[in-house]
């Protein structure tokens, strides 16, 4: 008795997974891939504004201060703020920032303007760089979409999170033996092979799918359930800010402006006792608030990160030059908000080195894979049920024709993200926008490609088809960076510029992998069979020559690619 | 060097681990037809131990959070291996998996 209502249960649920999962895998397969690139946002942007001068790593902290002391006492003289951010870990430039409050409007109130700008480390010069979407683009995508307002997309992609929260926790029901299955995979048994890959990408990064899911749920709680805060603190802005001011503590108090002027110390008066206390060349970032008053104080944020935290920053008299306030980061004993903080943390991962970086990359990968294959095990099942019938449903055609635009061709189309990048003049008004665009107008062909050439290509073909653009458009990136920029691999390998040269080879080596798929569609015996069918032929059993041992490769490629 | 160590334990949790399942205990020694249960279940308790100790270690070198993120995620990779290795070389998965923790050892040096 027991069994057959497990039975059923299990049968439920899997029509959950199934469905709940077909439905919303696109753009979760979207999020997913555009979300594991914002792992690397800053250095993604790094390599799209090819005009910041490389890093010089013998220039110490004390002279970089001194230069950007320099060149703002020169371009902002009256300014009420100066920051400046140092090339530091994940920072690859040293820029400015100031706040302008010279401008009066024509009512009379003052105009508060923030500029900035990058210095040249060598010269002490500004330097004017191209303005692109970057890798933040790519990163904030992950969650706001595009072209439409952002609380819109945030409810969109919450809702999308809760599909996938679903699919993982009916997969894992269904999933009959996690253990026992932990290391299968049998390659070349079609779609025992599809589905033995979709289990390994699923339950290998359980924990991160998990986590990345359920936190990114709670990232826009206060969107997606504002009632329970309503119910507590009541409607209305004012109670808003209550709760605000409640949970989301500021731990430093800044004294605002007294209108009486003084005379401020400089960034390097306190270096000493900072270096004292917290070692050389350790400053993230350092600013000076109210300049002029006798209020002013500097703050300055410290490197690196202490375990998940962020390391204190410290708040010091801009008169006297005394430590006045060491923050921790502004959290409150709260359980539920440290929960909350601890979810956030692991979902950005900004404590994350190098290393813990790129496998938190590849998991993501991992997680775009296992919808990947989800999507394809979904086509492959019923292919090989059509192939037995003689009859191929208009779904089943639909779903593969879109899962070979929606696989490759966002890869396709991130590729040419980049190439747009490179190819618009520098100076170009509307860069930012036609990056994207860009990006968008190309996923739309990939989309629209296996519709045109239906009567032409077989799916198998047509996955080849996008797989050697893929190869071809990564694997021509570090020559068009050759051609058109300084900082190509020549120069970048030679002077330990690693990000700029991981950034081609790691496209050298997706298109490497593209290409190999590639290879193996086209140049696999039997394959020369698919290329006399069209896809309407299809229909037909034998023409149905997609090897499993073909697919289980081209799409690990594709993943581990992606 | 500590970090090495967590490494080492879990290459080696995962290896054997891998062989106390049955299908991959045969892809591994295909000459032995039936492994006794009692192999099976020792295999097991390694595994669990050497996993054990290597997220011990990862926790004590990194703190609590850090280092079971840290865990996590080096844990998915390596497994990731172990399955490729399992399926396409399985006879050589023992010696590719040590390897590999060489080539890792080698890659970031005596500093990890």
């Amino acid at each position: 008795m027991s069994k057959t209502v497990n039975g059923n249960f299990r049968q439920s649920m899997k029509w959950l997974h199934t469905w709940a999962g077909l439905t919303v895998a696109v753009v979760l397969y979207f999020m997913f891939i555009t979300g594991s690139a914002g792992y690397f946002n800053n250095e993604i942007t790094y390599w799209m504004q090819p005009e910041i001068p490389l890093i010089n790593n013998e220039i110490d902290q004390r002279e970089m201060i001194a230069i950007a002391e320099k060149r703002l006492a020169k371009v902002a003289p009256n300014a009420s703020e100066w920051w400046i951010d140092f090339p530091i870990g994940r920072e690859y430039a040293l820029s400015i920032w100031w706040k302008d409050v010279s401008n009066q409007a024509e009512d009379g109130n003052i105009v508060e303007e923030w500029n900035d700008e990058l210095l040249n480390l060598n010269t002490g010069e500004p330097v004017t760089v191209r303005k692109t979407g970057g890798g933040d683009t790519l990163y904030y995508m992950h969650y706001a979409l595009h072209y439409i307002p952002s609380v819109l997309a945030y409810w969109i992609t919450s809702l999308f999170a809760m599909f996938m929260l679903i699919g993982l926790i009916s997969g894992i029901v269904i999933h009959k033996q996690i253990f026992k299955d932990f290391f299968t995979f049998r390659k070349g048994k079609q779609q025992h092979s599809w589905r033995d890959m979709h289990n390994v990408l699923s339950v290998l990064p359980l924990p991160f799918h998990i986590m990345i899911t359920y936190s990114g749920l709670l990232l826009f709680m206060f969107t997606t359930m504002p009632s329970v805060l309503t119910a507590t603190y009541g409607a209305g802005e004012d109670n808003q800010a209550r709760f605000n001011d409640v949970v989301f503590v500021q731990d430093a108090e800044h004294k605002d402006a007294a209108g009486i002027a003084a005379k401020n110390i400089s960034f390097s008066r306190i270096l000493a006792d900072v270096e004292q206390r917290w070692g050389e060349n350790q400053i993230a970032y350092i600013g000076i608030e109210n300049r002029g008053d006798i209020n002013a104080h500097i703050e300055l944020g410290l490197h690196g990160y202490d375990g998940l935290d962020d390391k204190p920053s410290l708040t010091y008299n801009a008169v006297n030059g005394e430590l006045q306030h060491v923050s921790q980061g502004g959290r409150t004993p709260s359980a539920a908000k440290k929960f909350y903080d601890l979810m956030i943390m692991l979902h950005e991962g900004k404590f994350s080195g190098s290393i813990l970086r790129w496998l938190y990359f590849i998991s993501g990968l991992m997680g775009a894979g296992m919808i990947a294959t989800g999507m394809i095990l979904w086509a492959t099942k019923r292919r090989e049920r059509a192939d037995k019938k003689g009859y191929a449903s208009k779904g089943l055609i639909l779903v593969e024709r879109l899962n070979v635009g929606s696989i490759v061709g966002l890869l396709i189309a991130i590729a040419v993200y980049f190439w747009v990048n490179r190819l618009l003049p520098a100076n170009f008004s509307e860069r930012e926008s036609w990056e994207i665009n860009g990006l968008f107008i190309c996923w739309s062909i990939m989309f629209a490609y296996p519709y045109f050439l239906a009567n032409k290509r077989t799916i198998n073909q047509l996955w080849g088809d996008q797989l050697t653009i893929a190869a071809i458009l990564y694997g021509l990136l570090p020559a068009l960076n050759f051609l058109t920029t300084d900082n190509h691999l020549g120069n970048t390998l030679f002077s330990g510029s690693w990000v700029l040269a991981g950034f081609d080879l790691t496209m050298l080596v997706f298109s490497l992998c593209f290409a190999y798929g590639a290879y193996l569609i086209f140049h696999k015996k039997g394959n020369a069979v698919a290329a006399t069918h069209t896809i309407k032929e299809n229909n037909s059993s034998n023409s149905r020559v997609k090897s499993a041992d073909v697919n289980v490769v081209v799409v690990k490629t594709a993943e581990l690619a992606k | 060097m500590m970090m090495l160590f967590a490494l080492f334990f879990m290459f080696v949790g995962l290896i054997v681990f891998s062989l106390s399942m049955k299908r991959n205990f045969k892809q591994c020694y295909p000459q032995i037809k039936r492994p006794s249960l009692r192999l099976l279940f020792i295999f097991r308790l390694i595994g669990y131990l050497s996993l054990s100790i290597s997220i011990y270690l990862c926790v004590l070198m990194q703190g609590l959070g850090l280092g079971l993120v840290i865990w996590f995620g080096a844990v998915t990779i390596a497994s990731l291996l172990q399955v490729i290795f399992l399926t396409y070389r399985p006879q050589w998965t023992i010696s590719s998996s040590l390897i590999t923790l060489l080539c890792i050892a080698w890659l970031t040096g005596i500093n990890v």
